[in-house]
């Protein structure tokens, strides 16, 4: 007997418009202790199916199927007693963010012991001792304080471990995992992975693992399904899907995974002119307020500390870390979006450091900008020419008609129809949506552009569109654009520089080729071993550093290995190791 | 902690003589005095004799200095109205129908607003969610005194199960409970909906179901939980707000309350009654939000141990 059975699933959904289908006849399967990867963009049904599998849908859904089953149970039929003795016990779940999938108003131990209390009647100090257990057993080193925690106290990352913690309390047969790493940082997101896999093996469980991410696919799972609109596009062992996909949306997919390993081989060639944009020894101080019993003291905190950059005319320069880098923060100052402590922004060749708003609107017409969020960075009240034309308006350039027809003319240029110029952000997609924040960036020609994060929030092939418009209109414009991401596969494939930032710190700057054919600072090679592969033969067990190993493995010369004359100094510096390649490392005689 | 307790003790100081020295000005930028009535004119000298006796010809700001030298020790000075108690005294007595009635009309108006607005939620879009609707907005557009008339029309003149009015025995308490209970109800009902739908549409609620909880479990324990939070803020105030409506309650069914003397204190230019009132009412309010302040942020771990996330 299989342990999951789904015989033609139809699941459509009531909304104002009528009925919406989201999965339309998929049958599926999964054995016991089998690995299974469902891969699909938003919208392609894979959530839902396995939503649909746990009976966890709104009731605005419908479901049918020719056979629904869960480990022998009948799905459709069973009443909401056996349902909720199965879910948990048979299946457990984790989720896209740990940070929303917990109460937020109950401790860790607390919704741990609640769980294991439901299914297996122990006493409350039995289960709470299982419930450290647990958290030890997925690598929670301080297990016993952390079941006192609320889930605001810990990191995402944490948070996920003891989410996966409380799915494995029950012991369950098949751990439905629905995009575990896509909220966590990229380092973190490979340590969670192979915490799941090894999991897996040791409890004999079955793994379903839906995800966007054919990297985390190959990672993980024996074999895979393909969803494309509700419909199975194909299946078959993974090696089968990655070697020789037969369908073409598969190909694509692969397309776009791959395309990041395509190295750009441009010279470095030495600026004669002023660069576009160069900080000097930026900094940003947040005063941290921790209340005391009587008395609130303030710590500073360094968000970002002596940050150098230069951003070379006509370049991409990618600005790489993870969370709580710093990179944002260095994007946004250099905006002048965000005041910085210390340090110069010059913008080709002009401070702007110091100017006031009305001094500096000029300069603004130079220096444009793209957020993450594309949706909220739309005013939701304007439609797409207004919003478009809206940096026209604000600069007064040209009369209202050579404002409009300009915008309708950019909306062509980033690749959507000129009709779209009547309709409201929520009317598009994301990728859409985001198009647009291109067109409104650039309708001012600037000389510099900050991308930050502009894929993010982006399905993958949608992702490869937006990449590739970037980089044809950077060419077009001769633009200079300081790309901010934590995909470091988009910054291979896009950029010319790469900057690696560690705690507020540059800490390895390189030609984009340099840093991935030969990265020197521990941190970097961490960020780079982290990166999902794109061929399951290359799975490998991966070794995670702490901050503490960073901190130790910082690389360290005598002033005689490096080339031209360097200050010995305690504390670590930045020095070249090769033309154009920095690092930060400690010198001595 | 303490730090934000005498920060907000300090405001509440402040409001209180602000609100004070408004009330003052006002009750006496009104034209005429206490003995200046029409129907029975009193002589020129018993009016002198009167108003130096109760210190009423001396400057305004003397006045209110005097005033609030003797609030400040405890002597909130004697009704004009009858001037053989204290306002103190006064009011002790008119406190005792005003809080049972109010008090239990905004506890059962809670109790049953919350049971109304959880059902509305969970049955959302049937029946049951457009009739508490219907009668939440009813509960807050209609007036009290035009409830309270309904009420007496239906249970004590058409149906006679109840007396229309009066004080005393405890089925005389129903009809005034009831209608003190409507806006709490409404409100609750209104409040306990929303928070709830919001509640129930978080990923955790979802994940709670995944790990096999029952359904009476993830209501009752985590969504009403999250959901009470916010809701907690409203509830003292509320209390205190029932003071006020005591006004047309108590003058409908007749209970010798503080309803009337608010009428009858501002009616007869009772200074010192009317400035009691007010100012009881405010610091009622003002501590009602200061605790509310501090449970909300008891019950909410976020705020009770800081963000740590930083």
């Amino acid at each position: 007997m299989n342990l999951v059975e789904i015989k033609g699933l139809k699941v459509s959904f009531r909304q104002h418009g009528g009925e919406v289908e989201a999965v339309r006849g998929i049958d599926l399967s999964l054995k016991d202790g089998e690995s299974l990867g469902i891969v699909g963009e938003s919208g392609s049904g894979k959530s839902v199916t396995c939503l649909a599998l746990m009976r966890l849908l709104a009731n605005t859904a419908t479901v049918t199927a020719d056979k629904l089953e869960l480990s022998g149970i009948d799905v459709l039929k069973a009443n909401n007693r056996k349902m909720a003795s199965i879910r948990g016990s048979s299946a457990a779940m984790i989720f896209q963010d740990p940070a929303t999938a917990f109460d937020p108003v109950f401790t860790i131990g607390h919704q741990m012991v609640e769980t294991i209390q439901t299914h297996r009647g122990l006493s409350k100090k039995v289960a709470m001792a299982e419930a450290e257990q647990l958290l030890l057993k997925v690598e929670i080193k301080n297990a016993k304080d952390v079941l006192a925690y609320y889930p605001h106290q810990l990191s995402g990352g944490m948070l996920q471990r003891a989410m996966i913690a409380m799915a494995l309390s029950c012991r369950p047969k098949v751990l439905i995992a629905d995009e575990p790493t896509t909220a966590l940082d990229v380092t973190i997101q490979a340590q969670i992975l192979q915490l799941i896999k090894g999991l897996q093996a040791e409890m004999g469980m079955a793994l379903i693992m839906i995800t966007h991410d054919l990297g985390v696919i190959a990672e993980t799972v024996d074999r895979v399904v393909v969803m494309y609109g509700g419909k199975v596009m194909e299946e078959g062992p993974v090696e089968q899907i990655f070697d020789s996909p037969k369908h073409s949306y598969t190909q694509s997919l692969l397309a776009s995974l791959r395309a990041g390993e395509t190295r750009r081989i441009d010279p470095v060639a030495p600026e004669p002119v002023a660069p576009a944009l160069e900080l000097k020894n930026l900094g940003k101080i947040y005063k941290l307020r921790r209340r005391g019993r009587i008395l609130s003291t303030y710590t500073d905190f360094s968000a970002v500390r002596g940050v150098n950059l230069v951003l070379p005319r006509n370049k991409i320069v990618g600005l790489v870390g993870e969370s709580g880098s710093g990179k944002s923060t260095t994007g946004m100052m250099a905006m002048r979006l965000l005041e910085p402590t210390t340090g110069r922004i010059v913008v080709d060749g002009a401070d702007v450091s110091d100017l006031g708003i009305e001094a500096l609107k000029p300069y603004r017409k130079s220096m444009q900008v793209i957020f993450q969020d594309s949706y909220s960075a739309l005013d939701p009240m304007m439609t797409l020419s207004q919003i478009i034309a809206e940096p026209l308006d604000i600069h007064q350039i040209g009369t209202s008609r050579e404002r409009l027809e300009k915008a309708l003319g950019w909306l062509e240029r980033v690749g959507l129809d000129r009709n779209f110029g009547t309709r409201y952000p929520h009317e598009l997609s994301g990728g859409q949506r985001q198009r647009v924040a291109i067109a409104r960036a650039l309708i001012l020609g600037p000389k510099v552009l900050v991308a930050d994060e502009p894929t993010s929030a982006l399905d993958v092939t949608v992702k490869a569109q937006i990449i590739g418009l970037l980089k044809d209109l950077q060419t077009q414009m001769g633009l200079s654009m300081l790309f901010i991401s934590h995909d470091l596969s988009v910054v291979r494939s896009l950029t010319d520089t790469v900057v690696v930032m560690y705690k507020g710190r540059v800490v390895e700057q390189a030609p984009t080729g340099a840093i991935f054919a030969n990265p020197r600072h521990p941190y970097t090679r961490a960020l780079l071993d982290a990166i999902p592969v794109t061929n399951p033969r290359d799975r490998r067990i991966r070794t995670f550093l702490q901050q503490s190993d960073i901190d130790k493995a910082t690389p360290h010369f005598v002033v005689a290995e490096l080339p031209g004359f360097v200050q010995p100094a305690p504390e670590p510096q930045l020095v070249a190791v090769a033309p154009g390649h920095l690092v930060e490392a400690v010198v001595t005689r | 902690m303490i730090i934000y307790l005498i920060k907000r003790l300090l405001s509440i100081a402040l409001t209180f003589f602000i609100v004070s020295l408004l009330v003052f000005l006002m009750m006496h930028a009104v034209p005429g005095g206490p003995f200046t009535e029409k129907d029975m004119p009193l002589s020129a000298e018993v009016k002198a004799a009167l108003n130096a006796r109760l210190g009423l010809d001396k400057p305004l700001w003397v006045q209110y200095v005097n005033y609030m030298a003797g609030v400040l020790q405890g002597n909130w000075g004697v009704p004009y109205q009858s001037p053989g108690e204290t306002v103190i005294s006064l009011l002790r007595q008119a406190w005792i129908p005003s809080l049972i009635l109010g008090g239990s009309g905004v506890i059962i108006g809670a109790i049953l607003g919350i049971l109304i607005g959880m059902a509305a939620a969970l049955k959302r879009n049937t029946w049951i969610d457009y009739l508490a609707s219907a009668l939440s907005v009813l509960g807050l557009t209609i007036p009290v005194f035009v409830i309270s008339m309904m009420l007496i029309l239906i249970f004590a003149v058409w149906l006679g199960w109840l007396p229309a009015s009066g004080w005393g025995k405890p089925e005389r308490w129903i009809l005034p409970i009831a209608a003190y209970a409507a806006i709490p109800l409404a409100t609750y009902a209104r409040y306990t909906r929303s928070a709830m739908l919001d509640t129930l549409n978080r990923p955790f609620v979802t994940a709670l179901r995944a790990k096999g909880l029952s359904e009476g479990r993830i209501i009752f324990q985590h969504v009403l939980r999250n959901s009470a939070i916010p809701m907690v803020t409203v509830f003292l105030p509320m209390f205190i707000g029932t003071a006020t409506g005591s006004i047309f309650v108590e003058a409908m069914f007749r209970i010798p309350g503080l309803g009337s003397y608010f009428v009858s204190s501002i009616e007869n230019r009772d200074y010192p009654l009317e400035m009691a009132l007010v100012l009881m009412v405010t610091i009622g309010i003002c501590f009602a939000y200061l605790i509310s302040d501090i449970a909300y942020a008891w019950l909410n771990p976020r705020i009770r141990l800081g963000d740590d996330t930083q």
